[in-house]
């Protein structure tokens, strides 16, 4: 009787277990993206292309070879288009299919890869789809926080990058728990000593007149 | 009505060989029905379709094997009752397990006269294939009824004869063919071999 109930009891536990899906099974990812470009020309289409290519070498140096596919459509409002297609870094990106000039298209962008981190793919896909100068839009909402000024003050910038070489968060003098001589401590909050509040006030009158890729996703997260 | 699995890895190149065999059987009067998913939430597969003039049902964000087994079967069902095709090509994605595919044809009851796995192997990325995910590879090719070793026009020498070794003392009892989607080597006896 007893070993009846154990056996019970492991079915039951088993009926609870996660399956593995194929994916899973193969370690492998599959992220996509879509979104709209306005002016879709030649010159647009070897810019996606190029994009397809940045993907496709990050993913070599991540996890050693390209296992996997990066492809992307771009079609017009009635469905036709073009696909462009990258299985190998040597081959390069196939073309399927031609497009005249288009004032408005919309695309796809997808990456079915093995061996890296799924968000870590996602964000690399922003950066190159950001990287091509296009005029798009993404139908998604992007949470990308490259940018964001929300400094650890033990300095943990793991997940920070610095497309101009450089970072500026600290230019100010202070040091990085902002502890004044009078004694005032902004560990959290923000800093008001003159220097701080000049620069805001500069940023404020002059604001950046380029819209990247940032300031598009903070626009549409407003 | 006789329906086919491409069985094979992301990127071996079955989209390019399911419009070689769809664009085949429907040179030969056959009625022939695409069904092609993709993992991602974003299918592009479709939209190549259709820029190479072809229309294919579409189950996307999900794998046909696992997830999306439920939307699988009723996509069987609807071709079967709207298009009642002669030829069924399915294309799951590169990352699905071809014979969980062929189980699920089998319980949707569409009355089929037989099911078969097309294996494809790519012999450019072979190696690395193997090295990396042998164990998921033999899964999918392991119920095959036959393995096709694409893209025999990018092969090195001696490239196909080592893929094609492998395979043999792998699989012994199944048949082996080099072939070129892109290109059309060999398609033509694909065909005979599928009749």
């Amino acid at each position: 009787m007893s070993g009846d109930h154990e056996h019970h009891d492991h079915d039951h536990e088993h009926h609870h277990e996660h399956e593995p899906t194929s994916i899973e099974q193969a370690g492998g990812c599959a992220v996509g993206l879509s979104g709209t470009i306005t002016g879709f020309n030649a010159d647009a289409e070897a810019r996606f292309a190029k994009a397809l290519m940045q993907v496709g070498q990050w993913v070599t140096d991540e996890s050693g070879c390209l296992l996997g596919h990066i492809k992307a459509a771009i079609v017009k409002e009635d469905g036709s288009g073009i696909t462009l297609n990258l299985t190998d870094i040597e081959n390069g990106v196939e073309h399927h299919g031609t497009m005249d000039p288009e004032e408005k298209v919309s695309f796809t962008f997808m990456c079915a890869v093995l061996d890296v981190d799924e968000h870590e793919l996602k964000h690399r896909m922003y950066h190159a789809i950001d990287d091509t100068g296009l005029d798009y839009e993404l139908e998604e909402h992007v949470e990308c926080h490259c940018h964001d000024h929300h400094h650890d003050h033990d300095h943990d910038h793991e997940h920070h990058h610095h497309h101009d070489g450089e970072c500026h968060c600290h230019d100010h003098d202070h040091d990085h728990e902002h502890h004044h001589d009078d004694g005032h401590h902004h560990e959290h909050g923000e800093c008001h000593c003159p220097e701080c509040e000049a620069r805001k006030a500069k940023e404020t009158a002059e604001p950046k007149e380029k819209k990247s890729f940032l300031d598009r996703l903070r626009r549409r997260k407003e | 009505m006789y329906v086919y699995i491409m069985g094979g890895f992301l990127g071996s190149g079955k989209t390019t060989l399911l419009m070689k065999l769809a664009s085949m059987y429907t040179k030969r009067g056959l009625k022939t029905a695409l069904v092609v998913n993709e993992s991602g939430s974003v299918g592009v597969d479709g939209a190549t379709l259709k820029a190479e003039g072809y229309d294919a049902v579409e189950l996307p964000d999900g794998c046909i094997c696992c997830s999306l087994s439920g939307t699988l079967q009723s996509a069987l069902k609807n071709i079967k009752k709207d298009i009642d095709p002669d030829i069924i090509i399915i294309e799951p994605t590169g990352l699905a397990l071809p014979h969980k595919v062929k189980d699920l044809v089998r319980v949707s009851m569409i009355d089929d006269d037989g099911t078969f796995i097309i294996g494809v192997a790519d012999v450019q990325r072979f190696e690395d294939l193997i090295k990396k995910k042998e164990q998921f590879f033999k899964m999918q090719m392991s119920k095959a009824d036959f393995i096709l070793i694409n893209k025999m026009d990018l092969a090195k020498p001696g490239q196909i004869e080592e893929v094609s070794g492998w395979l043999k003392s792998q699989y012994p009892d199944k048949p082996i063919m080099a072939i070129s989607a892109k290109t059309d080597e060999n398609i033509d006896k694909l065909y005979e071999m599928m009749r």
